[in-house]
């Protein structure tokens, strides 16, 4: 677990009541199921950066020059196209 | 591959065109290379100019839409993981340097580098031994 961070929030007294119950019933801390909750509904991280770059991942199949990167080789042509009439 | 822990990498172009084809030499390497930086092994990086490039290479040799490659594009410049940085003053005075200078390799590769140095990037991740050529920059070669 990260570094903890101490915060107020308020909670309708019902809300606080039914997590009172379950710190007891469940002996966790109250400040626990919160985490738990958060995490629940907040996106992964993880999860959503693996996904996006898997999304590239292999995508293309090029074979030969055209699928491969030369910097120089890629310029050169460029200007030689932008110099021709 | 030296320990890169903690570590910026520049990560080339040719390396991002070898992610996203399966029918390149190096793409199983390319695969392991991101798989590094999903467990965040190292801070990857890339320039504009890479971006500009692979979008590029998507247009021209690739043949995919203007739209389609742009939104591979911002796959890589949207995603967190990735730190993004850009030409300033200082790239162009380093870039200026370069030119004045007496390594032979090709003026784009000496921008990359300039962009790299000026935002305190000194190691790149390619495929090409150009880069050997500059003692400025630490290259790691893959092959």
């Amino acid at each position: 677990m990260s570094q903890l961070i101490r915060t107020t929030i308020t909670l309708p007294a019902d809300l606080y009541e039914q997590l009172r119950v379950a710190s007891f019933y469940q002996r966790k801390p109250i400040s626990q199921l919160i985490r738990e909750g958060a995490e629940k509904i907040l996106p992964q991280k993880k999860n959503v950066v693996n996904l996006t770059l898997k999304k590239i991942e292999g995508k293309y199949s090029i074979v030969g020059k055209k699928g491969q990167f030369n910097r120089s080789q890629f310029y050169d042509e460029l200007n030689r196209e932008k110099m021709s009439d | 591959m030296m320990n890169l822990t903690g570590k910026k990498c520049l990560i080339d172009t040719n390396i991002l065109v070898a992610y996203i084809n399966q029918s390149h030499s190096l793409h199983l390497t390319a695969k392991k290379l991101f798989q590094r930086i999903v467990k965040k092994e190292f801070k990857p990086v890339l320039s504009s100019q890479n971006l500009l490039e692979l979008t590029a290479v998507l247009v021209h040799a690739f043949k995919i839409s203007k739209q389609e490659a742009v939104k591979d594009v911002e796959l890589f410049a949207n995603d967190p993981l990735f730190e993004i940085i850009y030409p300033n003053v200082n790239v162009l005075n380093r870039f200026f340097d370069f030119m004045k200078g007496e390594v032979s390799i090709h003026t784009v590769d000496k921008f990359l580098i300039s962009t790299a140095l000026g935002n305190g990037v000194n190691i790149i991740i390619t495929a090409d031994k150009q880069f050997m050529k500059v003692k400025e920059i630490k290259t790691i070669l893959l092959i």
